[in-house]
């Protein structure tokens, strides 16, 4: 089977042809400022030639063995799981809007035009935050008047695609029931899954929230906010930027970086920049184990999974699980599959 | 040596002599509704020899407080002060530990005070009236702050442009730092070992304010308090730990009305909040346990103020790696069996097994609440904030070190 698969940002668009019976991509593209609908229909018009020019015909995809997957950050309490795109879903989503007015407008705009420049092949929707509707109350709330939280105030996870498959690869590898997925996304985040089930998820109503990203700033005290609006004189717009844009390890770095960077220089804005990352993650894999009262597996997944072959050790030796007859130290493993990989095996999961 | 310790609320002043080294309480008592008049006087609650005395005496400020107190103990010949020391609340980037104050430590808190705004400057008003009335008497000011200056700078950093962090002084101070370094260093005394070499996670868990403290080796290595005290836990009005974005959307809301977002989340959040009952965490639960299980709010605000003490316990049992003990203390660490016992479940994972005899019936403090084989040790220890300022007054104003009086049995 032939799988479109689009995963959107706020700043690109990246697109890739699968081929489900083989590992890679039939072809593959990203462009850049992607938003306004005139421009997404003349995009998927140039991606549509391609697909045609490297050999299918038109009448090939809108045959069964062809389907379109796209990537959704934001589905809110209400897509459960992987669906296929229909009106219904469309006015759901615009009544999302509001909670996630950055993200959910232009995404709105793709999959409408999807429809328009592929009108008879089948679309799913894969949502990131399907995996964490059923996290528990426990987590998913903030101590906050519960008027916030009757608005929709809650904690989601924003890699949910990644977590979904470190559990079943996790489980499939070792028979492992409780397992930490740490997705090493530009936007890191750890989930805490007990037989399939999120209990701890590091992101927050937002995915600012949780660990440190290459911009954006992670777990910072609530205070910050209105401290920095008086220090500063800003408004929230500024903060916003600031906090999004230009934080994380770029500010702790002082320069534009990227996850290997931090592994591989020796710089002591570097050193503290892996310290950081690293401590983060061993202190939310506390939480994991505490949320789920033990660890059988810890797995890494996301664009930079590599990595995970110098944190895996590295956590392994931190961490002492007390079991019958002493101590032991978790086991750990990487999986390489990018996001357009599984969003095919969404698509083929939803459509089956 | 008589070691006069104040702690210094927004609209009380209590205080205890101590005699030192020997930790003996001579006598202490506060100095109630001072500032503006109230429905009721203002009054000092003196106890004394097992006697307690209420004298009504006007007192408009934390100055005139103290010199109220200073007369009543004048009367008392055997509780004439030596030396004075104070709980401060925050010491900024300055204050590593306790000094004996003067000029310079005074321009140094002044450069700070924004930092604790609400507690720094009632207990600066009590120094200077202190040093203006009695110019001779050593003051010490005992920093919250201080015990978590050795956190390292990768649990200290918050990853915001330097330039922000710089201007603003921005890190995590952490808080409650005398009674996480008090309960460890009893916890060390109880286990025998030296007070340098436990390793432990304390749980100050106040009806009002609570935090965790990672220790290790007897040094704070993390506390879930940050720049401010509002991160962390669950606490009585104090939403704890939220997410940027929605601190940023409340500002939007409300029209960039600082004072109101700051209002809402320290004052009208965490128990409060959530449960829109009582803001003390023990009428919640008492509530539930009374038959008020099945109101589903009550149910909700219990579960997310346990899970976020597990949360965190969890986590500081992780970095802190090989533990000697769990510490509760405060009223709720010290009162509520129910909360020990519940965030201890399922916790054999990280050694820690919970004898639920021995909670029911921790009366006697300290004591080991674990049983017998876990292999960490799970402890209620009684707070003493004012015991551990006037040690660190002692210790600073004679250079001498109060000593443990056990040797470290693990060596």
């Amino acid at each position: 089977m032939k799988i479109l698969t689009f995963s959107p940002t706020l700043t690109k668009i990246e697109y890739t042809l699968q081929d489900t019976d083989t590992d890679k991509p039939l072809l593959e593209g990203t462009v850049k400022d992607w938003r306004g609908s005139r421009h997404i229909q003349k995009i998927l018009k140039e991606v549509k030639e391609q697909i045609i020019q490297s050999g299918y015909t038109a009448e090939a995809i809108t045959t069964v063995d062809f389907a379109i997957s796209i990537r959704v950050p934001f589905g809110g309490n209400i897509f459960t799981r992987t669906k296929i795109a229909d009106d219904d879903m469309m006015a759901e989503l615009e009544k999302y809007i509001p909670y996630s007015p950055l993200h959910l407008p232009p995404v709105i705009s793709l999959l409408a035009s999807v429809n328009k420049i592929f009108p008879e092949t089948a679309a799913v929707v894969a949502f990131e935050t399907s995996f964490f509707t059923e996290l528990p109350d426990r987590e998913k709330y903030y101590a906050v008047s519960p008027d916030m939280s009757n608005i929709g105030l809650r904690r989601f996870g924003y890699h949910g695609i990644f977590h979904k498959y470190a559990y079943l690869e996790g489980r499939n590898f070792s028979g492992a029931r409780k397992i930490l997925s740490i997705c090493l996304e530009n936007r890191p985040e750890i989930a805490a899954i007990a037989d399939g089930r999120p209990l701890m998820v590091t992101s927050g109503a937002t995915p600012l929230e949780g660990l440190p990203g290459l911009t954006t700033c992670g777990e910072i005290d609530p205070y910050l906010i209105t401290a920095i609006s008086k220090g500063m004189d800003w408004g929230p717009e500024e903060i916003n930027n600031v906090l999004t844009t230009k934080s994380g390890f770029t500010a702790i770095c002082g320069t534009h970086v990227t996850f290997d960077d931090i592994f591989s220089r020796t710089a002591p804005e570097y050193k503290l920049a892996k310290d950081i990352m690293q401590y983060g993650i061993l202190k939310n894999c506390g939480s994991g184990i505490a949320a789920m009262g033990g660890l059988d597996l810890i797995v890494f997944t996301g664009s930079c999974s590599h990595l995970g072959r110098f944190i895996g050790p590295w956590l392994q030796n931190k961490i002492s699980l007390h079991v019958s007859g002493g101590i032991k130290h978790p086991a750990w493993l990487c999986l390489d599959h990018d996001i357009h990989r599984l969003l095919a095996n969404e698509a083929m999961e939803a459509l089956q | 040596m008589n070691v006069l310790v104040f702690n210094c609320g927004s609209s009380s002043l209590k205080y205890k002599i101590i005699a030192m080294p020997g930790e003996q309480e001579l006598a202490g008592g506060a100095a109630e509704r001072v500032g503006p008049k109230t429905s009721e006087p203002s009054r000092i609650v003196h106890r004394y020899n097992g006697k307690t005395e209420i004298h009504q005496v006007e007192m408009r400020n934390h100055h005139e407080s103290f010199l109220e107190i200073m007369k009543l103990l004048s009367k008392y010949p055997d509780l004439i002060p030596d030396a004075v020391g104070h709980r401060v609340v925050h010491g900024g980037k300055y204050f590593t530990g306790p000094v004996i104050s003067n000029d310079s430590v005074m321009e140094k808190l002044e450069e700070v005070k924004a930092l604790a705004p609400l507690h720094n400057p009632p207990i600066m008003e009590l120094m200077y009236a202190c040093g203006k009335s009695y110019p001779d008497l050593p003051q010490v000011p005992v920093f919250d702050t201080a015990f978590h200056s050795t956190i390292p700078d990768y649990a200290a950093a918050y990853p915001i442009p330097p330039e922000i962090c710089k201007k603003m002084n921005i890190r995590k101070y952490g808080f409650h730092g005398t009674s996480h370094q008090y309960v460890v260093e009893e916890a060390a005394k109880f286990l025998g070992i030296s007070k340098d070499r436990i390793n432990a996670v304390s749980c100050h868990l106040g009806s009002g304010g609570a935090s965790l403290c990672a220790v290790s080796h007897g040094r704070s290595i993390d506390n879930t308090m940050g720049y401010s005290p509002l991160q962390g836990l669950v606490m009585s009005t104090r939403c704890g730990d939220l997410d940027p974005a929605v601190s940023m959307q409340l500002l939007s809301l409300h029209e960039n009305n600082n004072e109101e977002v700051d209002k809402i989340l320290n004052r009208q959040s965490g128990v409060l909040g959530l449960s829109g009952y009582s803001s003390d965490i023990r009428d919640v639960l008492n509530s539930i346990a009374s038959g008020g299980s099945h109101d589903e709010r009550l149910l909700k605000t219990a579960e997310v103020y346990l899970w976020r003490i597990k949360k965190y316990l969890g986590a500081y049992l992780a970095v802190t790696g090989k533990v000697d003990a769990v510490i509760f203390t405060d009223t709720v660490g010290e009162e509520v069996p129910f909360v020990r016992a519940n965030v201890c479940l399922d916790m054999e994972i990280f050694g820690l097994v919970v004898d639920h005899a021995k909670n029911n019936n921790a009366h006697k403090l300290p004591v080991d609440i674990a049983v017998e084989n876990s292999p960490v040790r799970i402890l209620v220890i009684a707070t003493n904030e004012e015991l551990a300022i006037a040690r660190r007054t002692y210790e600073t104003i004679t250079g001498l070190q109060i000593k443990s009086p056990t040797q470290d049995l693990r060596s």
